[in-house]
C-alpha cells in the first residue's frame, strides 16, 4: 500500500516537472520570438545579449560571492536582486574611477565580462548541478505563472515600438545625448558640458555601456533599455510586497496591478518621456526589499545593499527623498519587530 | 528590554559606514552639478538646481507648477496624503505604548497608497493635463492596494462560520471578476498607448543619413539653428524634429536644444534672435546677428509629430539671396546663410 502510494507520489512530481517544464520550454520561446521579431532583430539581439553579459552575470556573481543571495529563496527572486547589483557595481565602478579621472575603454569592458563569465562557470562547475533539482525547486508555478506574466508585458512593450530609432519626447534625448558624449570622453564626465540638474548621469551611464559593447547608437539602445526596464517595473514592486507582506500571492495582484491596471508608468513614458523615472522605480523598490532584508544582516550584506541604493540615487534626484521617508518607517518596524535569533 | 535596545542601537549604527557610500556619491554628484552650472555660460546660474529648500518641494510637493492648474484635485491630494500618513504614525505610536507588535499587515493599506502617492506627486505637473487620466489613478490605486491586500488574506487561516470569512470570500472574488474585466481592457489600452510612441519618435532613417552627411561635410565651430522649434514661453526649448538627437549621433552642435550646452552667449538673447528671425526670415539684421554668433545653418528634419514650430521653412525659399539649399534628400533639408564678403 505504502509503494503504492510512493509510486503515485513519484508520478505526479514527475507529471508536474514535466508540465512546468514544458510551460518554461514555451514561455522561453515566446520571450525568443518577441526579441527577434523583425524589423532590428540583429540590434535587439545584441543589446539583450550585452544587457545579460553585462549586467546580470556580474550580479550573478557578486550575489554568491557575499552570499546575498541568502536574502531570496528561489531563482526569480535571486534574477531580480542580482540584474540591479550587477547595474549598481557598473554605475558605482564608471562613477568612482571617472571621478579618480581613470578613463574606461571597451577593452576594459570586454576582460571585465569575460573574468566574470569565467567566475560564473566556476562556480557552476565546482556545484554539483542537477537537472531536476533546478526543475523540482526552482521552476515551479510561481515561476510559471510570473513568467507568463512578463512575456505578456513584454509584447506589450517590445512589439509596438520595434523598429523606432529613437524614444519619444525630449526627456530621452538627454540620457542619449549623455551617454553619447560619454562614449566619446571615455565616460569622463567633467569634460562634458551639458547641463546636468535634470538627470544624473546613472540611467546615462547603463546606456553609454551597452551602446559601446554592442556597436548600436545611444538613442535606440536608449529605448530598448527603458522597455526593459518598464517590463521589470512590476516585478520589483511584487517582490518588495512579496517581502514585506510573506504573501505570495499579493506579488501575483501587485504586479497584475501595475502592469495592467495602473497605466502610470505607461504614462509617465509615452506622455512625458521620462525613461530615468522608470529605471528609478525598478532602482528604488529593489533597493527598499534588499534594505529591508539587510536589517539585523552582516557588514558585507549592508555594503552591497548600500550600493544598490547609492545607484539609485544616481538614476533620479527623486529617488533620495522617497527611499529615506518610507526606509525610516521599515527600519523602525522591523528593528521593532525582529525575534531574537 | 536592555539587551532588545543595544541590539537596535548597534544595528542602528552598523547602517552608518554603509551609508556613508551613498551620501559620498549624493554629495560628489551635487559638487559635479556645482561645477558643471558654474562652467556654463547658456544655464541660469541664479536659480538653485538643488538644494534644502528644493528638496522641502520634493517632499512636500506644493508649489508644482503642474499641480496650479487643478486647485481641487491639489487639495484632494494633500489631504489623502496626510491624512494617509497621520493614521500610520497614530497606529505606529499607539502599538509602540501598548507594547505591540506592529505588523505590516497594519500598515500595509495606508503605506503603500502613500508611497504611490509620493511618487506619483513628483511627477505630478506630468500627468495632471490629462485630466480624465489624472481622476482614473486617483481612484483607481487605492482601490487596486485595498483589493490587493484583500487577496492577500489567506482564507484558511480563517474560520468559515465567522463574517470576515464570508466579507473576505466575497471581496475576493468579486475583486477578482474585476481584475480579469479591467485587465483584459486595459491590455488593449497599453498597446494602443505603447502604438501612440511611434508617433513621437522623431528620428527616422532618413534623418540619420542627414547626420552622417553633416558629420562630414559642416565643420565643427559652425552651428545649426533648428528650423522647427517651441515652448519658450515655459523658459526651455523644444525642438520639435530630429535635431533634438543630433548630438547623440554626431560631434556637431545645435542652438537651442533641448539638452544645453556651454557655447555662444545666453540662451534668452538666442530666443529673442530667434523669434525677431521667426517674423521676417529676410531681416537682414538679424542674420547678421546669426552670422556673428557663427549660425550659419538652418536644419529641417524630416518627421515633425507637433507640426511646424515659429519657422515654416518654406518661407527660406523666398529669400534666394539670404539663404541656399545645400541638402536635400527624403525631406530633411538643410539651408545655409549666405556669406557676404565682409561676413567672412
Amino acid at each position: 500500500m505504502k509503494s503504492k502510494y510512493n509510486c503515485k507520489k513519484i508520478f505526479i512530481s514527475y507529471k508536474k516537472i514535466l508540465t512546468n517544464l514544458n510551460l518554461l520550454i514555451l514561455n522561453i520561446i515566446a520571450t525568443l520570438f518577441i526579441i527577434i521579431l523583425p524589423p532590428n532583430t540583429i540590434e535587439y539581439l545584441k543589446i539583450f545579449s550585452v544587457f545579460i553579459l553585462l549586467f546580470l552575470l556580474p550580479g550573478i556573481v557578486l550575489l554568491k560571492v557575499t552570499k546575498v543571495n541568502n536574502l531570496a529563496n528561489n531563482l526569480i527572486d535571486k534574477l531580480l536582486l542580482s540584474l540591479p547589483v550587477g547595474l549598481s557595481f557598473w554605475i558605482l565602478s564608471v562613477f568612482t574611477l571617472t571621478y579618480l579621472n581613470i578613463r574606461i575603454y571597451l577593452a576594459e569592458i570586454i576582460i571585465i565580462i569575460i573574468l566574470f563569465t569565467i567566475l560564473l562557470i566556476v562556480n557552476f562547475h565546482n556545484k554539483k548541478l542537477s537537472f531536476k533539482n533546478l526543475i523540482d525547486h526552482n521552476i515551479d508555478t510561481r515561476f510559471i505563472i510570473l513568467y507568463s506574466i512578463f512575456n505578456i508585458i513584454f509584447f506589450i512593450n517590445i512589439i509596438p515600438t520595434k523598429g523606432l530609432i529613437s524614444a519619444p519626447l525630449h526627456d530621452p534625448a538627454q540620457n542619449s545625448v549623455v551617454a553619447y558624449q560619454l562614449i566619446r570622453n571615455d565616460f569622463l564626465y567633467e569634460g562634458i558640458p551639458y547641463y546636468t540638474s535634470h538627470y544624473p548621469p546613472g540611467a546615462a551611464y547603463i546606456v553609454g555601456l551597452v551602446s559601446i559593447s554592442s556597436g548600436i547608437n545611444t538613442a535606440t539602445t536608449n529605448l530598448v533599455i527603458t522597455n526593459i526596464f518598464h517590463t521589470l517595473v512590476p516585478f520589483s514592486f511584487g517582490l518588495l510586497l512579496k517581502t514585506l507582506f510573506k504573501n505570495k500571492n499579493i506579488e501575483y495582484f501587485s504586479n497584475i496591478i501595475l502592469s495592467f491596471i495602473s497605466m502610470y508608468t505607461l504614462m509617465l513614458y509615452s506622455k512625458a518621456g521620462k525613461n530615468s523615472q522608470i529605471i528609478a522605480y525598478f532602482f528604488l523598490f529593489i533597493s527598499w526589499t534588499l534594505f529591508h532584508n539587510s536589517i539585523y544582516k552582516n557588514l558585507l550584506i549592508k555594503f552591497i545593499v548600500a550600493l544598490v541604493i547609492a545607484a539609485s540615487f544616481l538614476i533620479h534626484y527623486n529617488n533620495f527623498p522617497i527611499f529615506i521617508i518610507i526606509s525610516f518607517i521599515i527600519f523602525i518596524n522591523r528593528l521593532i519587530n525582529e525575534k531574537k535569533t | 528590554m536592555k539587551r532588545k535596545l543595544k541590539r537596535i542601537i548597534i544595528e542602528s549604527f552598523s547602517w552608518i559606514l554603509p551609508s556613508l557610500i551613498f551620501f559620498f556619491v549624493l554629495v560628489v554628484q551635487l559638487e559635479r552639478i556645482q561645477n558643471n552650472q558654474e562652467a556654463s555660460t547658456l544655464t541660469d546660474t541664479s536659480k538653485e538646481i538643488f538644494s534644502i529648500a528644493s528638496l522641502r518641494e520634493y517632499i512636500l510637493f506644493i508649489q508644482r507648477p503642474g499641480l496650479c492648474y487643478y486647485p481641487i484635485q491639489k487639495t484632494i491630494l494633500l489631504i489623502f496624503c496626510f491624512l494617509s500618513y497621520m493614521i500610520i504614525l497614530v497606529i505606529f505610536l499607539k502599538k509602540l505604548l501598548k507594547k505591540k507588535k506592529i505588523s505590516y499587515d497594519n500598515l500595509s493599506v495606508l503605506l503603500f497608497p502613500f508611497i504611490f502617492y509620493m511618487l506619483y506627486s513628483t511627477n505630478i505637473s506630468v500627468i495632471s493635463y490629462f485630466l480624465s487620466m489624472y481622476i482614473f489613478i486617483l481612484v483607481l490605486v487605492p482601490i487596486a492596494f485595498v483589493t490587493s491586500y484583500v487577496f492577500s488574506i489567506n482564507l484558511n487561516s480563517l474560520s468559515k462560520k465567522t463574517a470576515t470569512y464570508k466579507v473576505t470570500k466575497v471581496s475576493q472574488i468579486l475583486s477578482t471578476i474585476v481584475f480579469i474585466f479591467v485587465g483584459l481592457i486595459n491590455v488593449l489600452l497599453l498597446l494602443r498607448m505603447n502604438i501612440h510612441v511611434r508617433y513621437l519618435s522623431v528620428v527616422k532613417d532618413a534623418d540619420i543619413e542627414a547626420f552622417n552627411w553633416i558629420e562630414k561635410n559642416i565643420d565643427s565651430d559652425k552651428y545649426i539653428l533648428p528650423a522647427n522649434i517651441g515652448g519658450f514661453g515655459n523658459n526651455q526649448n523644444f525642438i520639435f524634429d530630429s535635431l533634438l538627437y543630433l548630438r547623440a549621433f554626431t560631434t556637431r552642435e545645435e542652438v537651442l536644444g533641448f539638452v544645453q550646452g556651454n557655447k555662444i552667449n545666453d540662451n534668452e538673447n538666442l530666443r529673442k534672435l530667434y523669434l525677431e528671425l521667426s517674423n521676417n526670415v529676410g531681416n537682414e539684421a538679424t542674420i547678421k546677428k546669426l552670422l556673428d554668433n557663427n549660425i550659419i545653418y538652418i536644419f529641417d528634419g524630416s518627421y515633425k509629430p507637433w507640426e511646424e514650430g515659429y519657422i515654416n521653412s518654406a518661407e527660406f525659399e523666398k529669400y534666394p539671396d539670404n539663404y541656399v539649399k545645400i541638402y536635400s534628400r527624403n525631406d530633411v533639408e538643410i539651408y545655409q546663410i549666405i556669406l557676404r564678403d565682409n561676413d567672412i
